[in-house]
């Protein structure tokens, strides 16, 4: 054995070598390839940019090829060869030759010389002068003067010399004027393929800089390398229809109004912006990060982080959908949810046994969607034993031993039947109750349909409901119409005898039942007591006002910060085969809400794709807000609230279930910011006794029986307090003369007004109706509308002329003297 | 010049105070010298003068104290490289090492091998100390020298300890604060321990305040290892790093059993 200091150790040496060698390669691979991807998305993107130039190059080229261009070209080609071979025919060629020598000579020869002599005697004045101004003696003066004269001559031999030159140079241009023409008529036929070439060779002449994009946003502690890849987010058009290399889409609204370089990507898309390692990981859709990428309308998520109303938003459109989904269909009666109000948006159960019949109440429960197709009840998926325990619950809870008439009765009173349908169609029922399908046109108003009704309710009910339907349920939507107790018998003799419900009187026939109209149970106090238990386990308190379960709390998790929930904390129970991520954990409980155990008492929603989605998008809202403050958009309006008698008149017609009045209601009838001063006051106390036909059917306002008293009072508050100071009462248009008259109709005419509104019986029906006009509108307004028709908001569609003021004026007139007194043949219901 | 100023000027040179300062012995070319210039300098001569056979062998000494002093070169100069990058505040700490991932040149092997290197260098102190207890090299005389060693393992865990919270992110929180949490029953200066209630120990005043420099692991906590990290316990672990060799020369390698 050789001794420790004789052995060699070089094969440990040049393994341990070669070990080191290998992993310094691999870190300069990595360094430059590896961990680098996104420069091959580069590459591709300025390869893709060649090539468009190149499609674009031999367009153009195809297009200066056909047979008309190059015809135009020749043209002017052969006009310029001719041009050119004349120049030299003529002799104009020497002559031109000529006078360039004769002119290089002069500047050479003469020119420069002289200058360079004057700029030397100007220096030297410059020294005396200020020699002068230190000494101020009587030589130095003399010089000065001396030398200033030298200057001024040198400075007109110059003159002379730049004037010869001047006219020499324009006989020499006057020689081409012709080619000139024609080169300069030639230019546009090449001038885009020349640019595009230009483009192309400054694109193609150096390697494109490979570089990596980085937003630095310290308020928001963002850095986003998101354009590393995403090379054309930004630009104006798309090179590519394929991700990393198309544009944003709806930039006109994203981009234009949140600057890439203020905003950046990932504070709406989410996302890991850092990364570039991978593609995985640059979205965040790897284990342990939070935040995966938001994709397409998904990201409307984050409006909510700075905006604070939604419901305007052009571009979030679907997470503002989801936010009145939430309220409107009861999610809030459940969940607590930070922000939210919690509204119970069904009807008081208390007395719900003097109200539906008994049959009626189990159908319900069975499928509420099944009964009625716009029913915001979700299916609670109850048994016939659970449906029986709670219907009975709901009996001994209001009716006791009372018995309940249901209202059905095809044998009644012929002319109070005839006197009642007349009052259902003047109070416009079918606006909000839909017949048969047909009707119920406002937005968000979920009034049950008529076609059955009277074989659910009891007649007691529905008299007491229609004299005064708050009396029973404080929130409804369902106006108070003031009927006397005559008009409301009437009405509910109308609808027992119009809305029977024939196939379960003809079922009940033909199981050889008695049609009972008074029904008489004794219900199972076990069974109601059972009743009581589900109805506290469901949480149905959530919806509805119940007696003993007041001081209830909610049955749902709350859902404040569901949107930031890691999947580890969702549970997926015994569902197996379900894509372990936020998103598909949240449309399956969705659309399936028991699918993942037993026990679960979530009922199931008759929601529609597009709601599913909003509520997904709303959903993945529901986290911290992390912008900093000055990221914040405030909601621009304060809320507004009707004061006074004025305001309890509204409370009790829920007027602003139709209308808006500073932003605060719907938009199904006219925006009332501005009525009073729209519309003259006594049109408007008129109106309100009785509602002309002034727009199609389903949106007529009905007829609510104001009295005087009230009447006067909306119409105060009207035309004092919902006036627009910008429209300044204007004397001059009051004066109308038939001279005007005639101008203005002239100008109605021929701006084709007609097209889109009537006056008699003639127009279009796009517009409102004009025949009274001059009834209802103010001239300011109607002066103010035609001029900026676009002012009061974006609803109207009438075009703007750009109508100048004295046409205007006579318009105004025109329309003015629109009344219902010389439009004979219209009828005006003065009641 | 001829060579007799040569000579008086070297002369003058190598007697002047400040070249005597600077050069303790005459670099004459005798073999004496030569061999002081080689054994008298610490770079270049870490082991003793004289080594007996056995103690070069690798299966003897496993030269795991040489790489544990390697690596810790090794993490110091990485370190040093990090800290251009690194910012020790809870809004940048995480990201840093992110951007070092994705974004900064070599930043991934850069901040990868430090870690790694982190933990390799506990291993290797743990394996070193396994072979000098074997070898029953921490006997008489060399007793101070186990003891600095003990010391340096102690410092070598704390510099691992300190530089896991430096990502700031949960791992690293949580190790932290469950390592100071154990820092609470510390006897007398814990307000957990024995004894520390009764010297006024609370959650306030107690060792783990001091570690963390507060009662949760937030700001002052990243910040205080940080300094620890890069600067305290770097320069106490050099120090004791030269004792530790200074000690092995003078005091040679233990024989082979």
């Amino acid at each position: 054995m050789k001794k420790e200091e004789q052995k060699s150790y070089v094969l440990m040496y040049a393994i341990c070598a070669a070990i080191l060698i290998i992993v310094q390669a691999w870190a300069i691979w990595n360094e430059v390839v590896g961990k680098r991807p996104w420069k091959d998305y580069q590459r591709k993107f300025y390869s893709l940019l060649i090539d468009n130039i190149n499609d674009d190059i031999e367009e153009e080229k195809k297009r200066f090829d056909g047979p008309d261009v190059q015809k135009e070209y020749q043209e002017v080609a052969q006009k310029l060869e001719k041009a050119k071979k004349e120049f030299k025919m003529s002799g104009n060629q020497n002559e031109f030759n000529k006078l360039e020598e004769a002119i290089r000579n002069i500047r050479s020869k003469e020119l420069s010389p002289l200058q360079l002599q004057l700029s030397d005697i100007r220096n030297r004045v410059l020294e005396e002068e200020y020699l002068y101004t230190k000494d101020r003696t009587e030589e130095r003066k003399v010089i000065l003067d001396k030398l200033k004269e030298e200057a001024s001559e040198a400075l007109s031999i110059v003159e002379k010399v730049k004037a010869r030159l001047a006219e020499m140079q324009e006989r020499k241009i006057a020689l081409t004027t012709q080619i000139e023409k024609y080169e300069e008529e030639l230019k546009p036929f090449v001038a885009p393929i020349n640019k595009l070439q230009e483009r192309l060779t400054l694109l193609t002449r150096k390697r494109p800089s490979l570089q990596e994009y980085q937003i630095h946003i310290p308020a928001l502690n963002e850095v986003d390398r998101c354009k590393s890849c995403h090379l054309g987010i930004d630009r104006d058009e798309s090179i590519s229809d394929k991700q990393p290399f198309k544009k944003h889409p709806g930039s006109y609204i994203f981009l234009k109004n949140h600057p890439l370089k203020d905003f950046g990507c990932t504070v709406c898309h989410e996302g890991q912006g850092g990364a570039t390692t991978s593609v995985e990981k640059a979205h965040g859709e790897v284990e342990y990060w939070l935040h995966p990428m938001l994709r397409g309308s998904l990201a409307q998520a984050s409006c909510i982080k700075c905006h604070e109303r939604t419901d305007d938003l052009p571009g979030a459109e679907m997470v503002s959908m989801g936010q009145r989904l939430v309220v409107e269909r009861g999610c809030v009666g459940c969940h607590d949810v930070e922000g939210f109000p919690t509204v119970k948006i069904g009807p008081p159960l208390t007395f719900v046994g003097e109200k539906v019949s008994y049959k009626w109440l189990k159908t319900w429960l069975k499928d509420p969607h099944e009964t009625y197709e716009k029913a915001r009840m979700p299916n609670f998926m109850l048994s016939d034993e659970e449906i029986e325990n709670i219907a009975d619950f709901f009996e001994g809870l209001s009716r006791g031993e009372l018995e309940t008439m249901i209202a059905a009765d095809p044998d009644v009173d012929e002319e109070k039947y005839q006197r009642g349908m007349a009052l259902y169609n003047s109070s416009r029922c079918v606006i909000c109750h839909p017949r048969e399908g047909r009707g119920g046109a406002v937005k968000y108003v979920y009034a049950p349909d008529h076609t059955k009704i009277a074989s659910k309710i009891s007649k007691d009910w529905l008299f007491r409901w229609i004299k005064n339907p708050q009396a029973y349920h404080p929130d409804t939507k369902m106006p108070h119409f003031r009927f006397t107790d005559k008009e409301a018998e009437e009405l509910v003799t109308f609808m027992s005898a119009e809305f029977i419900d024939w196939d379960a009187v003809d079922e009940e026939e033909e199981e050889g039942e008695e049609v009972v109209k008074a029904v008489k149970r004794d219900s199972d106090p076990a069974s109601a007591e059972k009743g009581r238990e589900l109805v506290k386990n469901y949480g149905c308190y959530g919806c509805h006002e119940i007696k003993g379960f007041e001081n209830e709390s909610k049955i749902g998790v709350e859902l404040t910060s569901f949107g930031s929930k890691s999947v580890e904390l969702l549970d997926f129970g015994v569902v197996k085969d379900l894509e372990r991520s936020w998103l598909s954990w949240t449309m399956a409980k969705l659309k399936d809400p028991r699918q993942f155990r037993e026990g679960i008492r979530m009922p199931k929603f008759s929601f529609t794709d597009e709601d599913f989605d909003a509520l997904v998008c709303l959903l993945k809202s529901f986290k911290e807000r992390t912008v900093p403050v000055n990221y914040f958009v405030k909601a621009t309006t304060v809320g507004y609230e009707p004061q006074g008698k004025f305001g309890k008149i509204v409370e009790d017609l829920n007027c602003l279930v139709c209308h808006r009045i500073k932003d605060k209601g719907a938009n199904f009838a006219p925006d009332l910011t501005y009525e009073g001063s729209r519309v003259k006051r006594e049109w408007l106390e008129d109106f309100l006794r009785a509602p002309d036909i002034l727009r199609p059917l389903f949106q007529q306002m009905p007829r609510f029986n104001l009295s005087e008293e009230e009447i006067k009072i909306v119409a105060d508050y009207i035309t004092l307090v919902l006036v627009d100071d910008e429209v300044i009462a204007r004397e001059d248009l009051g004066e109308i003369t038939s001279d005007n008259v005639e101008r203005g109709k002239k100008i109605y005419n021929e701006k084709g007004c007609q097209a889109c509104h009537q006056i008699g019986i003639e127009g279009g029906a796009v517009g409102p109706n004009l025949s009274v006009a001059g009834d209802r509108l103010t001239p300011e307004y109607i002066y103010m509308h035609l001029k900026d028709p676009q002012k009061w908001g974006s609803s109207n569609v009438a075009p703007n002329y750009g109508l100048d003021d004295e046409e205007l004026t006579y318009l105004t007139k025109y329309l003015s003297d629109l009344r219902a007194k010389k439009v004979g043949f219209l009828w005006k219901n003065t009641n | 010049m001829d060579k007799k100023s040569d000579a008086k000027i070297k002369e003058v040179v190598t007697s002047s105070q400040i070249w005597k300062s600077i050069f303790r012995r005459k670099h004459d070319d005798t073999k004496r010298s030569r061999v002081l210039a080689i054994v008298g300098n610490f770079f270049m001569h870490l082991h003793p003068i004289s080594v007996a056979r056995h103690a070069l062998a690798l299966k003897f000494t496993w030269c795991m104290g040489g790489v544990t002093f390697l690596l810790f070169l090794f993490l110091t100069l990485g370190g040093v490289l990090l800290m251009f990058y690194y910012h020790p505040t809870t809004g940048e700490a995480y990201w840093d090492i992110k951007d070092l991932h994705y974004s900064v040149p070599f930043g991934k092997i850069l901040r990868n091998t430090h870690r790694w290197g982190g933990h390799l260098m506990v291993i290797t102190v743990m394996v070193h100390m396994f072979r000098v207890f074997m070898t029953g090299s921490y006997k008489r005389p060399r007793e101070f020298n186990w003891a600095i060693g003990v010391i340096l393992l102690v410092f070598t865990l704390l510099l691992s300890f300190t530089g896991y919270l430096l990502t700031w992110d949960q791992l690293g929180m949580w190790a932290i604060t469950v390592g100071t949490n154990m820092a609470r029953a510390t006897p007398f200066i814990g307000h957990e321990g024995p004894f520390g209630e009764q010297l006024g120990m609370t959650a306030h005043n107690d060792v783990r305040f001091a570690l963390l420099g507060g009662s949760v692991v937030g700001a002052n906590a990243l910040l205080r290892a940080y300094v620890w990290h890069c600067i305290a316990i770097p320069l106490i672990v050099t120090f004791l790093i030269g004792v530790h060799f200074w000690r092995v020369r003078k005091d040679g390698f233990s024989g082979s059993l």
